[in-house]
Parts: structure tokens; C-alpha cells; sequence
């Protein structure tokens, strides 16, 4: 099947093949122009009479043919050419060969070859290369450009993230604690109400003494002697005792105490905590003074 | 420290008499230490037993001495060291030759008063015996139990200085103390006063000799209460009322100390069960039926100071419990409220960091 494929292109090519000799071609090589510059060959050409070979080139030299083997085929040899053409032309192979022996070349089937340029006349040099686009790679380009775009969107969501981070720790940091007075304002609220909680009752009573404590200035002292000199202190020994009677007294014993807790926390209800660090700062005992005040 | 002046408060009003007179009493031969007689009532009181820190010569045993004449108790005295043996305190079974049976030989512990003084000299087994005896109040001879006199209070000491061959008690063993407190120097007024009666003591006339008096030799034999005084003062102490709010207070004292990033070991329940105890004794003798804040903070350091044990960056930081426990006092009511309820609290504003000596 193959052999009829090569074979009938050349019976094309060859139709006036003598009978004492059978040309047979590569597939195509006849059947099209050949273009300069672009080898060719023709295998197993049998051809009559003695050896043939290639007749010597020169410059000008339009075919360049080459014997690449020679083998005898009965009485008659059979050849293997290769060729390309340097001139576009029609061209007979049998011209650039000549006998071995120097005879005449005798009656041989003319090998016809068409060379043909693909350069328009009087250009020398070939076509410029024109660059095509880089074919499609399975998308990595475009994959490439996707990962870029998702990493250059998930670093910039990032630090969108920690700078909205940073800047609520920031906000964080720089917002001042509590105040004692901001912390005591619900306690006091609720203790004024009378629905205070037994555990807001005890923080009531820790905030208090932790701000009379700072209000004269007792941040120094040990914790029991803190208390020592808050209850000899004119204001805070009495808020502090009456606080005392009313959180710690038995209970059969507040009619007879006699404290009401909305009174006693009426002076801390409506100060603000800015209130609170100015008078502070104006009643800050001197030192040596505590105890003295009345 | 200065104390706050007693409210008299009717109901005990004849307890408050004995108190005050044992306190003149003691005061006519030991100057100043008002503290550390407070402190020992409370023990006495209470039940619990008592250890005293301090140097020598600041009239420990003098102090134990003129408070059980003025109580009319039984009081002992051992000196603990190195070669001493759990059957010279308890006590051991003799074999008695001439009736070729074995009598028990009770030990000085057997005693309302018992002085150990400079408990850590003795070996960990002297140690440990003398503490079950305190724990158990009990003691066992020759497989026989002998319960201890009542009341019994142990008053043990000890040298924070000198600790080369000492065995340092554990915490488990400090535990058993109620209160541990810490002797300072007198005053140096005090010390004119010590110094004055001191040279006025004169010979004492014995046996057709002579010997220099001492202050135990001016203490006044003739008690001014006795066994029945105290009795009755220990069930006042147990009529002292403490509230809800109180108790909250003490929750919280005990649960910081288990929190603070400073201490490995915090106060144990027996902790808050003396802060407590103690804080109603102490109310007691100032002549209140109630607990205020102000006895768990006088109480806190000598309650619950020898049951902390700070974590070694802690004590690589060169701090102390003192100063971690005063920082936490400080911190109640205006500090982190990481104990609290019901509200969020921020770090304390005063930032305060109480010196106290260590």
C-alpha cells in the first residue's frame, strides 16, 4: 500500500521511462517545484552503460548533484542522486553527469527537475522572519497572571488588615484605664437603688478605700495602715465607718446603725471622674499633714 | 503601727477589761510589741498556733513568759537543736524498776503555753512531731493517746538570719501556723524605756547570795484572768459576726494569691479559714461584733505571707512576697479586678508599688 502511494506520484512525474531502464523517486520531489537551496533525492535510478558520475562545479554551477551510492541492477546500475538547485530553472539531472570511463553518455531518459525561488527576482537575501505569537501554553501565562494578581490582592488585604489592627490596638492603648470614679459610678448607682449585688457590694467598699486612699495620698503606706489613717481622717473616717456598719454589721443591727445607703453614697453620685482628679489635686494633704484634718 | 482606737461595744465588755488587763500587764515588763500581744490573743483565742520571726533578744520568751502568768497557764519552754528527739517534747514510756512496769513520762508539751524556741534547729522528724501534736492536739505514747491540755498554744520562733544548720521548714509544715509574724526592732524610744528599767532592776537576794534580776524576775506572779477568762473569750470570738461582704473580701485576697504571675504557691483554703478566724478575734479584741476590712488587711501579711512561694522570675527579679503580697492589697478595689464580677476592669490607675520590708 505504501510502495503504490510513492510509486504513483512518480509514474506522473517519469511517464516516458525507457524500457532498458526504470527511474524510481522520492515521494513528491518531482510532483512540486523544488525550492532553491532545499536537497532533494532520487533513489534507485536505474540507469544504462557504464558508471556515471558527477561532472566537476563551478560557480556557476546552477545544480549541485551528489552520487550518494551506486549498485549494480542487472546489466544496468542503479543510482541514489542528491541535488538542490542554486538557480531557479528546469533542469535535466543527466546534464551534470558524465561517464566514469569518459564515453559518451548515450541514450539515457532525461531526469527533469524544476527549480523554483520563493524570492521575488533580484532579491538576494531571504524574507524577513516574521515573530508570531507564542502559542498557547495550557494557560501558565495566564495562570501566572492570576497568581500575581491574587498575591498582589491578598498582600495588599493584609496589611489593609493589620494597619486596621494596629491602629484599633493603637486606639486601644492610647485610650486611658477607668477612672475610680468611673468605675464606682454604677456601684454607686445600684447601691443608691438598693439592688446591690452581694460581690458589687464588696468592690463598692474596695473602690471606696481605694479612692480616699488616693485622694490623701496613702498610695505609699502599707495596705493596713491605710485603713488605720483613713479612720482617723474628719471625712473619710466617717464614710468609711458608716460604710462598714451598713456592708459588715449584723443584720439585726441596721435599724439600730441606722445608715441609709442612698445618703451615704449621694456625694459620689454625680461626679465625674474629671471631677473627681481636680479635687484631688486640690486636696492632696501635704506631707506630714494626714491625720491632722480634722 | 498605730491601731485604731476600740469602739466599746457592751457585750464584751467583760472580755474587753480582761484583754486590757492582760496587755497592762504584759506592758509592765515587755515595752512596746503591742502588735505581736495582739497577735498571740488572737492565736489564743482562736485556737491557732503562732510563729515568730525576729532576731534574738527581743523579748520572745520574756513575752510568753509574762503572758501565761498573766493568764494564770501552764508554760514550757524547748529550746529545739540538732540532737533533739520527738520523745523529749512528747514525752516516752519508762520502765519503772521498782514495780518492773513502764509509766509514761509526759513530755513538755503537756502544757497550755509551750515556747519552741528556734523550732528550725531541729531535725524535720522533731519538727514534724511537735506539728502533728499542734494539728491533732493529741499525742501518742507508747501506742497510747494522751490528749494535749486546752487550751494549747505552741509559740514557736525562729532566726531569719542565721540559717546555717537549720532545717528550713516547708510550706505544708508553715501552713499548720495561723499567723507567722515578723519582730522588728523596738523603737528607739522603746529601747530608752527597755534600757532605763533595765538598770533599775537591781540584785536579787537568794539563798544568802545574790544574782543580777532579770525582767522575768519582775513579772507579776498574780494572774489577771485565768482559764475561764479566755474560755469565755473564745466563745465571743466565735458570736463575732462576719458578713457576706466580708467573706467576699477574703475570696478574693485568697484568689489573687493563686493567680499572681508572681507567686508558684498561692494561700490555701486554710488560709481564708484563719484570715477569718483571726480577723474575728482581732475584732474581738477591739471590741466589735463584726469584721471589717480593716482586720484582713492588718492580718493579711501575717496570715497568709508564709503560705505564698514566689516563682523563681519572681525571685530572680529580687522581689518578695511582702511586696507582691502588699502590691495585690493595694490592688483590690482600684487594681485589675481579676477576680471580680460583673464588670470589665482595666489595670489600676494609682500603679502603686508599696515598699514594705520584706
Amino acid at each position: 500500500m505504501i510502495s503504490w502511494l510513492i510509486l504513483l506520484p512518480l509514474a506522473l512525474v517519469f511517464p516516458a521511462a525507457p524500457t532498458h531502464g526504470s527511474v524510481v523517486q522520492e515521494e513528491s520531489q518531482q510532483a512540486t517545484a523544488i525550492p532553491v537551496g532545499v536537497p532533494r533525492w532520487s533513489r534507485d535510478v536505474v540507469l544504462g552503460g557504464t558508471a556515471l558520475k558527477v561532472r566537476p562545479a563551478d560557480t556557476e554551477t546552477p545544480l549541485i548533484v551528489r552520487i550518494d551510492s551506486i549498485s549494480p541492477h542487472g546489466t544496468d546500475l542503479r543510482y541514489d542522486f542528491e541535488y538542490y538547485g542554486l538557480e531557479p530553472g528546469t533542469y535535466n539531472l543527466l546534464d551534470f553527469l558524465q561517464r566514469a570511463d569518459g564515453s559518451e553518455l548515450g541514450s539515457l531518459p532525461a531526469l527533469q527537475l524544476h527549480i523554483e525561488s520563493h524570492l521575488p527576482p533580484g532579491q538576494v537575501k531571504p524574507n524577513p522572519i516574521t515573530q508570531g505569537d507564542t502559542p498557547d501554553l495550557g494557560g501558565y501565562r495566564q495562570a501566572v497572571w492570576l497568581l500575581g494578581i491574587a498575591w498582589g490582592l491578598g498582600t495588599l488585604a493584609w496589611w489593609l488588615s493589620r494597619r486596621r489592627t494596629d491602629h484599633a490596638a493603637q486606639a486601644l492603648e492610647d485610650t486611658p484605664p477607668p477612672t475610680l470614679a468611673e468605675r464606682l459610678a454604677p456601684l454607686v448607682e445600684r447601691g443608691v437603688r438598693g439592688d446591690l449585688p452581694l460581690e458589687d457590694q464588696a468592690r463598692l467598699e474596695l473602690i471606696l478605700i481605694a479612692i480616699w486612699r488616693k485622694r490623701l495620698g496613702l498610695q505609699g503606706l502599707p495596705a493596713a495602715e491605710v485603713l488605720v489613717q483613713l479612720k482617723q481622717h474628719a471625712e473619710a473616717g466617717v464614710l468609711l465607718g458608716e460604710l462598714e456598719r451598713w456592708l459588715h454589721s449584723p443584720a439585726d443591727a441596721d435599724k439600730q446603725t441606722g445608715v441609709d445607703p442612698a445618703q451615704l453614697l449621694a456625694p459620689y453620685r454625680d461626679l465625674s471622674s474629671e471631677d473627681w482628679d481636680r479635687e484631688w489635686e486640690a486636696t492632696a494633704p501635704r506631707p506630714g499633714t494626714l491625720g491632722q484634718g480634722g | 503601727m498605730s491601731q485604731s482606737p476600740p469602739t466599746p461595744n457592751t457585750d464584751f465588755s467583760q472580755s474587753s477589761q480582761f484583754i486590757q488587763d492582760v496587755r497592762e500587764r504584759i506592758a509592765k515588763v515587755v515595752v512596746g510589741q503591742d502588735v505581736v500581744v495582739e497577735r498571740l490573743l488572737i492565736s489564743l483565742f482562736t485556737g491557732g498556733h503562732i510563729l515568730l520571726q525576729g532576731v534574738p533578744g527581743i523579748a520572745k520568751t520574756l513575752l510568753a513568759s509574762a503572758l501565761s502568768k498573766a493568764m494564770q497557764l501552764d508554760f514550757s519552754r524547748i529550746q529545739f537543736t540538732i540532737d533533739l528527739l520527738p520523745a523529749d517534747i512528747l514525752g516516752s514510756e519508762i520502765l519503772d524498776q521498782s514495780t518492773s512496769t513502764f509509766r509514761t513520762e509526759k513530755g513538755p508539751i503537756f502544757t497550755n503555753l509551750l515556747l519552741a524556741d528556734e523550732i528550725n534547729r531541729a531535725a524535720p522528724k522533731v519538727q514534724g512531731a511537735l506539728l502533728e501534736a499542734m494539728q491533732e492536739r493529741k499525742v501518742t505514747i507508747g501506742g497510747d493517746p494522751y490528749i494535749l491540755p486546752a487550751p494549747f498554744l505552741v509559740i514557736a520562733t525562729q532566726n531569719p538570719v542565721e540559717q546555717s544548720g537549720t532545717f528550713e521548714l516547708p510550706e505544708a509544715q508553715l501552713d499548720r501556723f495561723m499567723l507567722l509574724h515578723r519582730l522588728d526592732y523596738p523603737t528607739p524610744d522603746e529601747e530608752r524605756i527597755i534600757l532605763r528599767r533595765n538598770a533599775t532592776l537591781g540584785v536579787q537576794r537568794r539563798d544568802g547570795g545574790a544574782v543580777v534580776a532579770t525582767e522575768f524576775d519582775v513579772i507579776d506572779e498574780s494572774p489577771v484572768g485565768g482559764i475561764e477568762d479566755i474560755v469565755a473569750a473564745m466563745e465571743a470570738v466565735q458570736s463575732v459576726h462576719v458578713s457576706d461582704t466580708f467573706l467576699e473580701h477574703v475570696v478574693e485576697l485568697v484568689g489573687r494569691t493563686r493567680k499572681h504571675p508572681d507567686i508558684e504557691l498561692g494561700g490555701s483554703p486554710r488560709a481564708g479559714i484563719s484570715l477569718i478566724k483571726a480577723s474575728r478575734a482581732r475584732a474581738f479584741i477591739f471590741g466589735r461584733n463584726y469584721v471589717v476590712p480593716e482586720d484582713l488587711f492588718a492580718l493579711a501579711e501575717d496570715v497568709i505571707l508564709h503560705r505564698l512561694r514566689l516563682n523563681y522570675e519572681a525571685l530572680a527579679d529580687g522581689k518578695t512576697t511582702a511586696v507582691v503580697l502588699q502590691e495585690m492589697l493595694a490592688d483590690m478595689g482600684s487594681g485589675d479586678g481579676a477576680n471580680l464580677k460583673g464588670q470589665s476592669l482595666s489595670p489600676g490607675t494609682n500603679g502603686s508599688t508599696v515598699t514594705a520590708g520584706a
